[in-house]
Parts: structure tokens; sequence; C-alpha cells
């Protein structure tokens, strides 16, 4: 079923936080589709399912380094066409400089995230027969724009999701 | 998470788990592997029992096809729309042999 814009938008909506291990990003994902249901088209909710399952895995994978002892906050935000779910986590935060970027358009993140994407992001599709690399190009695919930011111990990440785009 | 059967000629897994994600990519390629260990020459991997698919699984899912290259090509078939998705996302779906059943799977198979 197509969303409905008569719905009433709620402004925010804190969904679920976990223990940062591979086998709870699934509980995410599911958390954010019921969420995210009665506002997105099917089609639309398995492109958010699978970009932010891959976002997931990243935040385990590499900010807590693969291991339960950190934890992971899921968020989602409605507004007008725009959701735009928040992953925060307490795990290591990147090397370099990811926190330099421009703020998001929407103005439902903090001054200073930086932009992962932003739409206009062209970078290639891995080979076919490669057994990994495609993680983070299909977060760019699934969402409008990402931003990335690293503060007082909490990385964050706004995966900005345009419905009907 | 793999159950086996023959029809024919054909060797059809068919995988039982329904999000065969990061937490299952590795089992997942190991007990395929197992399967496909006799070297079989015509195999479908049956996928209707996978509502979703991460690209760990993807991944899994192309190792395993790279294995088994030099003895079968594989024919997948029951994808659900998550995993359609997923598939045209990465273009896997020009990359690897599809079909909509195990039935056409296996006649596709069978014909050459």
């Amino acid at each position: 079923m197509p969303p409905s814009d008569d719905r009433p938008a709620p402004e925010a909506a804190f969904l679920l936080a976990v223990a940062s291990d591979l086998e709870n990003v699934r509980l995410l994902a599911e958390a954010a589709c019921r969420a995210l249901a009665p506002v997105l088209s099917d089609e639309d909710l398995i492109k958010v399912e699978i970009g932010l399952v891959e976002a997931a895995n990243n935040v385990v994978l590499h900010a807590c380094r693969g291991r339960g002892e950190h934890s992971i906050r899921l968020s989602c935000l409605l507004r007008d066409r725009t959701v735009t779910l928040l992953l925060e986590d307490d795990g290591v935060p990147p090397d370099g400089d990811l926190n330099r970027g421009g703020a998001p358009a929407d103005g439902t993140a903090i001054d200073g995230a930086a932009v992962l994407c932003d739409g206009t992001d062209d970078a290639a599709l891995p080979d076919g027969m490669a057994e990994c690399g495609r993680g983070l190009w299909l977060i760019r695919q699934c969402f409008s724009s990402v931003h990335f930011d690293s503060q007082d111990g909490i990385n964050r990440v706004w995966l900005r999701f345009d419905r009907g785009a | 998470m793999i159950k086996s059967q023959t029809i024919g000629p054909v060797l059809v897994l068919a995988v039982e788990a329904p999000r065969l994600d990061a937490a299952l990519a590795v089992r997942f390629r190991e007990e395929m592997l197992q399967h496909l260990a006799e070297e079989p020459g015509r195999v479908v991997f049956d996928f209707s029992g996978v509502t979703f698919l991460d690209s760990s699984g993807l991944g899994a899912l192309v190792s395993v096809v790279k294995r088994v290259n030099h003895h079968c090509k594989p024919v997948l078939c029951g994808l659900q729309p998550a995993v359609r998705t997923m598939f045209a996302l990465t273009r896997m779906d020009k990359v690897l042999q599809v079909r909509g059943t195990v039935d056409e799977a296996v006649a596709s198979l069978a014909a050459e």
C-alpha cells in the first residue's frame, strides 16, 4: 500500500536500544519496519530495511569491533515526506576527519555532521563476483543522504529517506 | 539451515533461514559447501525460505558460487521481494541465473 499523507506524522520516536551484536541488528530492522510500515510503501520499506541493516552491521563490526559490550540506539523521525533514522553507539570513533562535514539539510542533525552521501554519489558498484565491499555502496543507494558525527563518546549516523523519491 | 533433495539429475538445496544476514553468513557458507562437497553437476539453490538478505549473506552466496563454478553453475529460484530488491540493486540478477520456482529451475538445468 502506498503511504498516506493524511496520517499525522510524529515528530520523533525512540525505537530500541540493543547490545552491539550482529544478532541484534535484526531486532533494529524489525523495530524500524514495524514503525514505518504505516507510512512507507512495501518497496520503500525494503530499501530502508536494507540500508539500515548495512549501516547497523557497520556500527557493530567497526565502531564496536564486533563485540557486544557497547550499545546501539535507534530512533526514527518523520517530517513531511522525509524519514530520518538515527543510529547512535558508544563504540570507537572512526579515524580521520569525518566530523568536519556540513550540516544535514533537513535540520534533524546537529551542526558539523559529516556528509557521507547526499544523493549525488556516483561511486561504482563493486564487481559482481566480489565477496565483500557492497555495504557502504548499498547504504548510499538506499538513502537520500547519510550524515555522521562523533562527539562526547557517541557516534551518530543519520539515514535520511525521502518518501516517494 | 540447508535442506537437500534430488529431483532427477538435479540437486536442490533449500535455504531455510528467514534472514540470511551477517549473523548467519559464515554458517550458511560452510553448510552449503558441505552439501556441495561431492561436486554435483546440476544444482538449484531454492531461496523461497529467505525473506531478507544483506550484503554479508550475498557475499557468502557469491563465495559459494565461486567455489563450485568449476563443476557447476547453480541456478537460483524463489527470490522473495526483499531478496529480489537486493539482487536488483547489486545487479546480481545479471550475474547469476535466476528462475521463478524450483520446477522452472530444475527444468532449465534438465534441458541442458
